[in-house]
This record gives C-alpha cells, sequence and structure tokens, in this order.
C-alpha cells in the first residue's frame, strides 16, 4: 500500500489546502473550512506514510537519512503545527503563510531525491543523530519564527493604519505574534548552535575538518550572528519587542537559508554528492549520481 | 388558537413611554401571574428592556382569550396609567406576525444597534422566568424555543453580529483586542471623565482589565470616577509617569489644546522602550498629537478613525440583513405550518376515527346478513369500503390543508367541526 503514496499526492493535498486558505479571504463558507481542513489531514497522512515507507524501503541509518528526508520531516512538523493551530484557532490565516513553506520544501525534497544518503559512518553517531535532529528543529523553529514575524508585520501594519480585520483575513494578536517571536528567537538560536556545535564535533572525531568548505564559514557566520542577534535582544531592551523581534526572526531565515542554499546545491561535502564523494563517502545502493530527480509519480 | 403580543420599542415609542410601561423582573413575574388570575386559559411572557416592552400571550382555545382593548386595560393599569395615554403608543401583532415579530427581535434585527448580542439573553430570562412562574405553556414554549433556534442560526449563518457598529466596542473588541492576547495584566490610565471613556472602562472591565488608574485636572472628580472602578486616581502632574506604565490609554478630556505633544510624548517612549501601547484619543479636540501615532509600538486612535471603522461595519451588517431575513421569514413559514398541523391535528384524527366506526357499523351489518361469504369477497368487500371512506376523506382534509396554509386558519377548521360535530 505504501509504494503507491507519491509526493505529488501529499504536495497536491496541500497546494489545494493553501488554494482553500487563500480563497477563505473572499468566501466564508463552513465547507470550506472543513474541506481545507480535510484535505490537510490527508496531506498530513499521505506525508507520514511516504516518511514509513522510506525508512522501511531505503533505510540507511538514524532517523533523517538523507535531504531528501531531511526537508520532507521539517515540512511535516510544519503542516502537523497548521493542522493543530486549524483545530486550536480555526479562524486565523496561518495556513496562508506557512503552506507556501512548507510546499517550498517538498520541492526542495523532490530536486533532492536522487542526491545520496547521508554517511552511514556518520548520521548513526550520537554526533551525527543530534547534528541533524537539532538542526531540523531549530530550522522548523525558524520557519516559524519568520511566519509569525510576517504576520506581526502585517497585523502592526493593519493597526497603524486603523483598518478592520476581516472575516476571511484574521491574525493572532500583536501580543501573542511578538511573544511567539521572541520563543521562537531564543529556541532556534540555541537548537541550531546546538546542531552546529555537534557538526564540528562530528567531524573533530573523524579527524576531518574541512575548514575551507563554504557551508563550515557560512554556519560560523548565521552561529555568529545568531549569538549576536541574541546579545542584542538581552542588552537593547526595545529589541524585546514586537518590531524588532520580528525583522531579527525574518534575518535569521534569511542567513538560514542562505546557508541551506549552500549546503543543498553549494560546493560543499553536505551539498548534493557528485559521483566520486559519493563513492567515497557511501557505498550505499541509492549514491548513483543520477542526473535529475526521478518523476514525481515514482 | 391565538397568538397575540402588546408593546412598545424605540420605532414607536419615546424614552419617558418605554419607561413608564417598563416591568423590573420582579414586576413582570407580579403581572403575569395576575394575568393567568384574570385569564386562566391564557399563557404569557413579558419581555422588558431597556428598549422594549413587550407582553406575549397565547392560547388553545380563542373563545377564552382576552381582546386587545382589555390586554391594554391590563397593562394601563398595572403601571397606573390610564388606558388612553398609553393606547397609541401600544403595538399590537397577532398570529403569524407575532411569530414574525419574535423571531426578529430575538434574532436583533429589531434593535436599536442592531446585531447586539445582549437580546437573546434577555428573551432567555423572559421565556425562563414565565416557564418558572408556570406562565408559559405549550404555544409560547413552542414559540420561544423556536425563537431561540432562529436566532442562533441568523447569528450562525451570518456576519450580522460580528461587525461591531458601536465605538467603545469596536475601540475594544475590534482594535485592543488585535493589538493583546490578554487584559488581566494590563493597566489601563483614563485621562479625563467623559462619558464615553466610562462606557469603554466597562468593555475593558468585562475583558477582563483589573488594573485601573485615573488621572485628572480636577482630583476630586478623577476619585469619584477611580471609585466606580475600583481605581486609583492620580494627581495632573502624575501624567508622564502613569502614561510610562500604561499598555491602554483613554482619554476623553475637554482640553482645547492637546495635552500630550509629540515633543512631550518623546520623553514617554523612551522610558517604554517600544512596549505596545493603545491610546483612545476620544476627546474632540483631539487630546494627543496625532503624529504620536508614528512612533514605533504606539496605536493611537481618534474619534474619527473608531467612527469609520463603525460606519464601515454598518454598512457591512446591512450587507447580510436581507440574508438574516430570509432565514426569519423561512422560520416563520414553517413554524406556522407546524402549528396549523399541530391544530388540525386532533380535528382531522377525531374526523378520521369516526368515518371508520360508521365503516365498522356497517361492515358488521352487512357480513351478518351474509353469512356464506367466500372469505376472498369479504375481503374485497372491506377493501372497497376503506377506499370509499378514503375517497370520500380527502378532498375536505386536502381543503383544510390548503385553508391552513393559506394563513387564514380557523373558518374551515371550525365548519368541518361543525358539520361532522367533531366536538371533545
Amino acid at each position: 500500500m505504501l509504494s503507491g503514496i507519491t509526493l505529488l499526492i501529499f504536495a497536491a493535498s496541500y497546494a489545494i489546502t493553501l488554494g482553500l486558505e487563500i480563497a477563505r479571504i473572499f468566501v466564508r463558507a463552513r465547507s470550506r473550512a472543513v474541506l481545507s481542513l480535510g484535505f490537510a489531514v490527508l496531506g498530513l497522512a499521505a506525508h507520514t506514510f511516504y516518511l514509513v515507507g522510506e525508512q522501511q524501503g531505503v533505510i540507511q541509518s538514524g532517523p533523517i537519512s538523507s535531504w531528501h528526508q531531511w526537508c520532507l520531516m521539517a515540512a511535516w512538523v510544519l503542516v502537523s503545527l497548521y493542522v493543530i493551530a486549524a483545530f486550536s484557532q480555526p479562524g486565523t490565516s496561518l495556513g496562508l503563510f506557512l503552506l507556501p513553506l512548507v510546499l517550498l520544501l517538498v520541492g526542495v525534497a523532490y530536486l533532492m531525491d536522487r542526491v545520496a544518503p547521508f554517511s552511514t559512518t556518520t548520521s548513526a553517531e550520537t554526533w551525527g543523530v543530534i547534528h541533524g535532529t537539532a538542526l531540523l528543529a531549530g530550522t522548523v523553529i525558524v520557519m516559524l519564527g519568520f511566519v509569525t514575524g510576517i504576520m506581526y508585520l502585517i497585523q502592526s501594519y493593519r493597526l497603524k493604519h486603523k483598518m478592520l480585520s476581516t472575516e476571511g483575513f484574521k491574525l493572532p494578536s500583536l501580543e501573542w505574534l511578538e511573544m511567539t517571536n521572541r520563543r521562537a528567537l531564543v529556541i532556534s538560536t540555541c537548537l541550531l548552535a546546538g546542531g552546529l556545535f555537534a557538526g564540528i564535533l562530528l567531524k573533530l572525531n573523524h579527524n576531518s575538518f574541512p575548514w575551507t568548505d563554504p557551508v563550515i564559514w557560512s554556519s560560523a557566520i548565521l552561529f555568529s550572528w545568531l549569538v549576536a542577534a541574541m546579545i542584542f535582544e538581552l542588552v537593547y531592551r526595545p529589541a524585546r519587542r514586537g518590531q524588532k523581534v520580528a525583522y531579527l526572526t525574518m534575518a535569521n531565515f534569511m542567513f538560514l537559508a542562505l546557508v541551506l542554499g549552500l549546503i543543498l546545491f553549494g560546493p560543499s561535502q553536505h551539498a548534493r554528492n557528485s559521483e566520486t564523494t559519493t563513492e567515497k563517502d557511501d557505498t550505499s545502493e541509492v549514491s548513483q549520481g543520477v542526473d535529475s530527480p526521478r518523476s514525481l509519480f515514482q | 388558537m391565538k397568538l397575540h403580543m402588546i408593546g412598545c420599542s424605540h420605532h414607536n415609542a419615546n424614552v419617558e413611554v418605554r419607561e413608564r410601561l417598563a416591568f423590573t423582573p420582579e414586576q413582570a413575574r407580579k403581572a403575569m401571574l395576575m394575568l393567568r388570575e384574570h385569564f386562566p386559559d391564557t399563557e404569557s411572557v413579558i419581555l422588558s428592556t431597556c428598549n422594549r416592552t413587550e407582553l406575549y400571550t397565547a392560547s388553545v382555545d380563542p373563545t377564552r382569550f382576552p381582546s386587545h382593548h382589555e390586554m391594554v386595560d391590563f397593562l394601563a393599569q398595572f403601571h397606573q396609567l390610564e388606558s388612553e395615554a398609553i393606547f397609541d403608543n401600544v403595538l399590537e401583532r397577532t398570529g403569524e406576525d407575532v411569530v414574525r415579530h419574535l423571531f426578529t427581535v430575538a434574532a436583533s434585527l429589531d434593535s436599536m444597534v442592531v446585531g447586539e448580542a445582549q437580546i437573546l439573553s434577555q428573551v432567555k430570562q423572559a421565556y425562563e422566568m414565565a416557564t418558572d412562574a408556570d406562565c408559559a405553556g405549550t404555544l409560547t414554549h413552542s414559540i420561544f424555543q423556536a425563537a431561540i433556534h432562529v436566532a442562533k442560526r441568523v447569528h450562525n449563518e451570518t456576519n450580522i453580529h460580528q461587525k461591531r457598529v458601536s465605538i467603545p466596542s469596536v475601540a475594544v473588541g475590534e482594535f485592543a483586542s488585535s493589538i493583546f492576547d490578554r487584559f488581566d495584566d494590563k493597566k489601563v490610565l483614563i485621562i479625563g471623565a467623559g462619558e464615553m471613556g466610562e462606557e469603554t472602562l466597562n468593555y475593558l472591565r468585562d475583558m477582563g482589565v483589573r488594573d485601573f488608574s485615573v488621572v485628572n485636572r480636577n482630583l476630586e472628580r478623577g476619585q469619584k470616577l477611580a471609585e466606580a472602578f475600583n481605581a486609583e486616581a492620580f494627581p495632573w502632574t502624575e501624567l508622564v509617569r502613569q502614561l510610562v506604565r500604561a499598555d491602554v490609554v483613554i482619554s476623553t478630556t475637554g482640553a482645547t489644546e492637546p495635552i500630550m505633544t509629540y515633543d512631550q510624548f518623546l520623553e514617554v517612549e523612551t522610558k517604554r522602550f517600544q512596549k505596545a501601547m493603545f491610546i483612545l484619543d476620544l476627546a474632540i479636540p483631539r487630546d494627543f498629537d496625532p503624529k504620536i501615532g508614528t512612533c514605533v509600538g504606539v496605536y493611537l486612535f481618534s474619534i474619527d478613525d473608531l467612527q469609520k471603522a463603525c460606519e464601515k461595519n454598518r454598512k457591512a451588517r446591512e450587507l447580510e440583513w436581507p440574508k438574516a431575513e430570509k432565514i426569519v421569514e423561512v422560520e416563520t413559514s414553517k413554524f406556522m405550518a407546524d402549528l396549523h398541523h399541530r391544530a388540525t391535528g386532533p380535528t382531522i384524527k377525531r374526523l378520521k376515527q369516526a368515518a371508520d366506526e360508521i365503516k365498522q357499523d356497517e361492515l358488521r351489518r352487512l357480513m351478518n346478513k351474509m353469512t356464506d361469504l367466500d372469505p376472498k369477497v369479504q375481503n374485497e368487500i372491506e377493501r372497497s369500503f376503506d377506499r370509499l371512506v378514503n375517497k370520500l376523506l380527502h378532498p375536505p382534509l386536502e381543503s383544510l390543508r390548503d385553508d391552513m396554509e393559506s394563513g387564514a386558519p380557523g373558518g374551515l377548521l371550525d365548519a368541518l367541526k361543525r358539520l361532522f360535530r367533531l366536538y371533545d
């Protein structure tokens, strides 16, 4: 049964959910809300089965065995958050902001479909697991902070311009958004810093620390930025307030996107493995140096 | 079966008349009990709010029902007034119009502020009081329960209740709620002692605000207002310090010049570290320099801003009106059809029983005479009798149903009772 589930099924479910969330701005019908939530839950179920199926079929080691899975896991967490929010706060337009990121992650997962899994020797190690999991959790929280940051700025703009909220486009209060943003900033900084340190320790364990790798130095910049943002937030009191926290979380997202871009597409050991690196790091059957991703229907 | 309503509302009576005809809960209970004493077969419910007083009466037996004059006399006598003095201000509704009116009232379509939520709870309270006093009956139970159902339908299926239209409700319900998630930990500062400010404070208190402080040029007046809200009053010199600690500011002074200029506010801003602040400037001329609204974290609303928002909501409500009215119409027709069905039910049952008894008697007589009859033929005769009775009864019953549905019930039903002698 699991083999029948493809990326397209849940990507399409999420796209329909997003379409229905956009329709909320113009149409007020209970059936729309039910359909929207229904498609999200269906998509999440298919997504879960897909991930389980992958683990069963292509299991390498550790909970996150490839970039493809890493992206799908991040998307899965974001959709779960959306579904929880849709149940607990059905009037809020969170999906409008969260679902495009989910689709982006699914899209990246599709592009990363044929990239070799992580090295079995490193990903099974404790530091490897911490590295991957902390970065995954940190990334998800940065994305959440990014979304709530945008929502904060829109809500603030609306209030500054004395605009009434419409039935189809409701945002949480500034206070809630500010609190979520601050928490996202602190938690994501800790998780990303933890993930980066775990990665360094992992490399040091293997006596192979590639200082010149763009990912290493961009990660160092990311880490420095996170620490600077935290210190700025702690020392400068206005930085703890809504608009500035929103800007900080958005800047975090930009830095993270840059680092992830370098990791996924740049000339790095973390990046898409060429045939040579694949052969060196990995002997798995998946690492075949494929030129293009497989079809969405496969 | 008779339904009747007399009363007055903001539509047809001024506040003096409404005040004279209003009932306190105790008075309403006493009036219903008195009415039951005078007219034992009449059910009654009294709905009395600040904008309306309505006396709903109903009876299954129309012959024992008080006339309109008797009801007006009762209302006048209860309030120790002359009937003539109130007659012109008393509105009357009968039959289906009573149902439509109550549905419209409960759905808050007849309220002064259309869509306000309070009226439904007032209708519920009135009905519960009548039930407790044992003054409600089959008809009033049906009509009030249906009214509550209609009000909920209108609430769920239209946006009419969601759009706030009063300045304090828009300020608190729409804007303050978009800034703050909770209010129990917020500090509210009142500058001046205007009436609008007081109303807004009531809304904020309902939202859970506990920490109020008042700053007024006249400390004595400030203390008076502070007492009403369990707040602390401060002299005018404390204004900046209080602004620094406040989350919500309501300003309603009668000052002719702004009490807070942009330059003065900069001192406050520096000390607040851009903490969110909601300022409601309800004074005319304005108390706060509009430029203050450009400061980070400051959300400044003047009375004009709020009025514009109210107007927008009012227009949005008007758009919802036809949808709500349609629900009331559909539900009224449904209720009346159901009511008529219930009214004709016993008569139809009795008519069918009478016809069946005649049929059985005649069949028995015939079968006694034809003892050697083949069971098949006997069965055929019985079925023919059945068909005959059904065919004879079908046209009058259809006509009765049409008459009931046409909205002018009573005549044909009475005629049927008299023609076939269908008495209890």
